[in-house]
């Protein structure tokens, strides 16, 4: 479906279904206002997009372990918590069930979404270029000072588990580092451009409780052209 | 609780946060209802149920439509590039096995590295390996008339470089995106790799 039907739909059908519910409101008890059950959804796992034998600084044994058990991992569990949701009577269900599920439906999207961006970015070298490095420039006042404070933070995630990731805030039209404990932490209304994951499961295989030099590693063999493709066409919205 | 776009999938979706910090990752939030007991507690006390119906009452929906309207402008997230596999035609799995099932004339040419063969369990079903640092001593078996598919073990470079190869030596070739795992993931038949 595109955008143009879906607004449509939505635009069109918003009136008519909150009256529907008003009315329905009164002839039925609240348990019984579900509506229609949701349409299934399917989420694709996307295939590794480098050849993980030819990574700098990250094992294959670890990156692939990494894609299937974790990434993979994600989105099959993201597909069978979207199918209870859409078969559950949200209404009638205890809350600590409708809070469980909803709670773990955040942490799997947003570790298939995030994952694919740090996949992504990996497999390049040297520094960024072009209208994102003069980005990087004005918000942090040079890509020298950038690099410190993203790999720093990484470095004091070391240990725990979490997300350091480099957002556009379309809101103030610029550039933050983001910090995150888990997978559910973002930006509100910001879009990711680079994600360097801290979860032990990233790093441990490789390089034991040494998080410093994981994270030293990965700063080396950032695939920039991604992060810069994002980021043009992030900073170019409306 | 937030109802919020998200652009990679071009769909809308509920979404709670436990606390400020916890959204869809690029998500828009174009509706949001505060949980937070400050919200409510000086008016409603605990019958939380009672805020969450007033707000149901009073939002105002052509802000949301104004809000999803901006946000359904906003383009999924760019496609990573990768400019040396571009016109390098691909086929799913389904399709390679969809053509095995059904006794189509296909060429399916296992291209995984010779190191990682050394570790190989296994062999999709109709395969037969070659390796691809030797094209040269196996591209004469090839038949130039039936279609030929390249795979790796993930699909990706290693079955893509030799399907370029292929192709530059006139044959109808394309690489299996996903590769061997991809293969094993839909539950496609493999046999032992001897």
């Amino acid at each position: 479906m595109s955008n143009d039907q879906t607004r449509r739909n939505f635009v069109g059908t918003a009136g008519i279904t909150a009256a529907t519910v008003a009315t329905a409101a009164l002839l039925r008890p609240a348990s019984a206002q579900t509506a229609a059950a949701a349409p299934k959804v399917e989420y694709a796992i996307k295939k590794l997009p480098f050849d993980p034998a030819k990574i700098k600084g990250i094992s294959e044994k670890l990156l692939v372990s990494h894609y299937e058990n974790n990434y993979s991992g994600a989105v099959k569990r993201l597909n069978a918590i979207t199918a209870q949701l859409a078969g559950l009577d949200v209404a009638a269900a205890p809350v600590f069930v409708l809070n469980g599920l909803k709670r773990e439906e955040l942490i799997a999207t947003n570790s298939m979404i995030i994952h694919e961006l740090y996949f992504d970015g990996l497999g390049g070298e040297g520094d960024p270029k072009g209208a994102l490095a003069e980005a990087l420039k004005k918000d942090f006042g040079s890509v020298e000072r950038w690099k410190a404070e993203f790999s720093a933070v990484g470095k004091a995630l070391g240990g725990g588990s979490g997300w350091v990731m480099l957002s556009y805030s379309p809101r103030d039209k610029r550039l933050v580092n983001t910090w995150a404990a888990d997978h559910t932490m973002t930006l509100a209304n910001g879009r990711p451009i680079l994600a360097l994951d801290m979860y032990e499961h990233a790093y441990q295989m490789d390089y034991g409780a040494r998080a410093a030099a994981y994270v030293d590693a990965f700063m080396q063999i950032i695939r920039w052209d991604n992060a810069a493709a994002l980021f043009e066409r992030y900073s170019k919205e409306t | 609780m937030l109802l919020t776009y998200v652009p990679r999938d071009g769909r809308l979706i509920n979404q709670s946060g436990a606390d400020h910090g916890q959204n869809i990752a690029g998500g828009i939030p174009i509706l949001a209802l505060d949980m937070y007991e400050h919200a409510y507690h000086i008016d409603f006390g605990a019958n939380a149920p009672a805020y969450v119906a007033a707000f149901m009452r009073n939002i105002d929906w052509s802000a949301v439509e104004g809000r999803y309207e901006d946000a359904t402008r906003v383009a999924p997230p760019r496609p990573l590039e990768q400019k040396q596999f571009a016109g390098v035609p691909a086929m799913t799995v389904e399709e390679v096995k969809a053509m095995l099932d059904s006794g189509d004339r296909i060429q399916v040419i296992d291209a995984r590295p010779r190191h990682y063969t050394t570790r190989a369990q296994d062999i999709v079903e109709g395969a037969v390996w070659r390796d691809p640092e030797r094209l040269d001593e196996w591209i004469g078996e090839l038949s130039k008339t039936d279609p030929v598919v390249t795979y790796c073990v993930y699909g990706f470079h290693v079955g893509c470089e030799t399907a370029i190869a292929l192709r530059k030596a006139g044959f109808d070739a394309r690489y299996m995106a996903g590769g061997h795992y991809a293969w094993k993931a839909i539950g496609g038949k493999v046999r032992l790799f001897e």
